[in-house]
């Protein structure tokens, strides 16, 4: 395959699971803090890989905010958000790039539910003046609903949509199944 | 015990502490016996426009107290006004309802959630501060003091 041709095979790609990623957030937006978002990040991560994942956020969080029924987030709380997102395919990549196991990532995002709770306060507290204690405490149903979310989601998906996502990825790559480079 | 038993016990136990500690963090503050709070309301120019003593009856809220004595406006599901007050938010952890708007003898504050809103303090020691939870959870007990600010989004 030429450099070209795969270039635009990835473009395509990134552009696809960007477009799954939005319209799932965006279906589950009426309910608070429950969605696939920390599973798909995950997900790509893992059988994306970290370049590919990182534009698909970077478009996912840019689409969001403009495109969204449901308003932006402040402006100022955007880089938060990326930064946020940003930190799956960081963290998987690199110091915890050993878990690989369903539950070792349902457990992880019970722990990023809360990380990207707080990763919210600086900007509410420094730029928005809101109280600390008060946005600490406030947040934490809504951390704990997220932590939950990702665990299940993540335990019970991650496996059979990491075969299905594998499987589509070597028939899009044209490459045959026992020579990919997964 | 096989793999998908096991996998649905893990589950059903997480989702379970998290409904538990969602439980914990929502106690409904209600007052045991009767008593009375203190309230000031200030509007957006930060003039006192009501203050005084507010009784209250053996099992009410925060509140049931505004309830009683003034007029309220609520949000109904998509924050728009509901002079009825039928509609109780059910999100976990931050369950009861929004006020939008109080009315009294000689004041009338209305905000419309976006722009303008409703803040609630306690006091205690003489320092205001702001309350964690809805008035429908807001804790209280007899001889307390509790202001209700008029507050812009963007300041």
């Amino acid at each position: 395959m030429s450099i070209s041709h795969k270039a635009i095979k990835d473009t395509a790609l990134i552009a696809i699971c960007a477009a799954v990623l939005f319209v799932q957030q965006l279906a589950l937006s009426v309910l608070p803090n429950i969605q696939f978002s920390t599973l798909l990040i995950v997900l790509f991560t893992k059988v994306l890989g970290f370049k590919r994942t990182t534009l698909i956020i970077t478009i996912h969080v840019i689409a969001y905010n403009l495109l969204s029924p449901f308003g932006s987030a402040l402006p100022t709380h955007i880089p938060f958000m990326y930064l946020a997102w940003m930190l799956i395919p960081i963290s998987l990549s690199t110091f915890l790039k050993k878990i690989d196991g369903t539950l070792g990532l349902a457990i992880f995002g019970i722990v990023f539910g809360f990380v990207y709770g707080w990763m919210f306060i600086p900007p509410a507290v420094l730029l928005t003046d809101a109280p600390f204690v008060a946005y600490l405490v406030m947040d934490i149903p809504f951390e704990i609903v997220m932590a939950v979310s990702n665990f299940i989601t993540i335990y019970w998906l991650y496996e059979p949509l990491k075969k299905v996502l594998k499987d589509q990825l070597i028939k899009f790559e044209g490459q045959e199944k026992n020579g990919g480079s997964f | 015990m096989t793999h998908l038993k096991l996998k649905i016990i893990i589950s059903i136990v997480v989702v379970l502490v998290g409904a538990l500690v969602i439980r914990l963090l929502t106690v409904e503050n209600r007052s045991t016996e009767a008593g009375s709070i203190y309230l000031y309301i200030q509007d957006e120019e930060e003039h006192v426009v009501f203050e005084g003593s507010l009784s209250y009856e053996e099992g009410d809220s925060f509140y049931d107290i505004l309830n009683r004595h003034f007029d309220l406006t609520c949000a109904n599901y998509n924050y728009q006004p509901d002079t009825e007050c039928s509609y109780s938010f059910t999100t976990p952890g931050a369950s009861g309802k929004v006020i939008l708007g109080i009315k009294g003898d000689n004041f009338d504050l209305m905000t419309n959630w976006s722009d303008h809103f409703l803040a609630f303090y306690s006091y205690n020691d003489n320092e205001k501060k702001l309350t964690t939870v809805g008035p429908s959870n807001i804790p209280f007990q007899n001889g307390d003091v509790f202001l209700i600010n008029y507050e812009s989004a963007w300041e």
